[in-house]
């Protein structure tokens, strides 16, 4: 039983031709995480705020012409293909009209009830594909957590921590830009 | 990295219940482990949950009062699987669980409306692994439900599967007298002509 785990899990490739089989239909949201089929939940307001929020921020910080990828396959490897809420890509446009992404100079998730999956899973998938910085905007406790040296073997950051308030956050790819954890946070009413 | 151990960074069931002791996963977080990736449950829309709540009510009236249905707990499925089925048929009594979570059930139910392709591709393979009996997703999307039965644990498929919609009638192997049709784990066609 063991030995049998390991052979079924859906590569990349395996998992677009799904579509094209009539398995899995352009309409499910799901991505694909190690080898493994899951669906991504319906987005409530206060995540799909975040991603509003963070997404000018990182504009207005990176200009008009860095690739920003906002939920958007990024092939991680040979059994991964996340949707991101945010990856910012080396190059140009034309760069992915035939290929979807396998680099990303950092990596966004905003998070409230995927946190774990954030924390647990998905670091080790962008440590595996080697992307330099990720992070988790975690709403949940109003922080930012980052992960940056990646080790692609082991699968893990060799750094981490968590940001708050005016703590800077900076990027390896963009060493002119930085960001404060409370910059990425979206304002929270007062009636919350 | 082929070692025999779970060497790629996956969860075996003792470590995934090890990070609630260590701290590092919440004991409310809403969490299943799948193959050895911890993954989020996604917060449950009103269509999923009345459909938790029709086939409980179902299950419960053709199976009697004193069978163990389990609803969104933990059924461990081979050693690096920790789904939280919608609702689990389990063998045996209430006091067989109180010292180990369940690691069988004659039929398992997946309530399916945004978790659809989940269910099929991925939870299939798992319960099949297990060895479950019966599997069974309530499609809420195209109002029928989806059987698959006989299980080949080592190719982590079901031999065979097939799709019922109304005045179906749905046999439960383990319990041949229960009486279930598609329709009472279906809600009523009106209520979802707007989809």
């Amino acid at each position: 039983m063991d030995g049998g785990a390991a052979d079924d899990r859906y590569t990349v490739d395996r998992y677009f031709a799904l579509v094209a089989q009539g398995e899995l239909s352009p309409e499910d949201r799901v991505e694909l995480l190690d080898g493994i089929i899951v669906a991504m939940p319906p987005q409530d307001p206060l995540h799909a705020s975040g991603i509003l929020w963070v997404e000018r921020e990182l504009r207005r910080a990176l200009g008009p012409d860095v690739l920003i990828a906002c939920q958007l396959p990024f092939v991680a490897g040979i059994g991964s293909a996340p949707e991101p809420d945010f990856a910012i890509l080396p190059g140009s446009m034309v760069d992915y009209t035939r290929r979807h992404p396998t680099r990303a100079s950092l990596v966004i998730e905003i998070s409230d009830s995927s946190l774990a999956q954030d924390r647990l899973t998905k670091s080790r998938i962008y440590a595996q594909a080697d992307v330099p910085d990720y992070w988790i905007v975690n709403l949940r406790e109003r922080v930012v957590e980052w992960f940056a040296d990646p080790e692609s073997e082991t699968r893990v950051y060799r750094r981490r921590g968590k940001a708050i308030g005016k703590a800077q956050l900076t990027i390896a790819g963009f060493p002119d830009v930085t960001f404060t954890a409370e910059q990425l946070l979206p304002p929270v009413p007062n009636d919350f | 990295m082929g070692t025999g151990a779970i060497t790629d960074g996956r969860y075996t069931v003792g470590a995934y219940f090890a990070l609630v002791a260590d701290g590092v996963l919440d004991p409310d977080e809403r969490v299943e482990l799948l193959d050895g990736l911890v993954v989020a449950k996604p917060p449950q829309s009103p269509a999923h949950a009345a459909g938790i709540r029709r086939a409980q009510r179902a299950l419960r009236e053709t199976l009697g009062p004193e069978v163990v249905i389990s609803s969104q707990l933990p059924l461990i499925s081979g050693p690096t699987s920790v789904p939280e089925p919608d609702l689990a048929v389990l063998w045996g009594k209430l006091e067989d669980y109180e010292m180990q979570h369940p690691t069988d059930a004659s039929l398992v139910v997946e309530i399916a409306d945004t978790s659809l392709a989940q269910d099929r591709l991925t939870k299939s393979r798992i319960y099949a692994n297990a060895g479950i009996r019966q599997f069974w997703i309530v499609n809420l999307r195209d109002h029928r439900v989806e059987c698959f039965a006989d299980p080949d644990r080592d190719a982590r498929v079901y031999r065979q599967r097939g799709s019922a919609s109304d005045g179906t009638r749905l046999p439960i192997d383990a319990f041949p007298h229960a009486a279930l049709r598609a329709e009472d784990l279906l809600a009523p066609a009106r209520l979802t002509d707007d989809d």
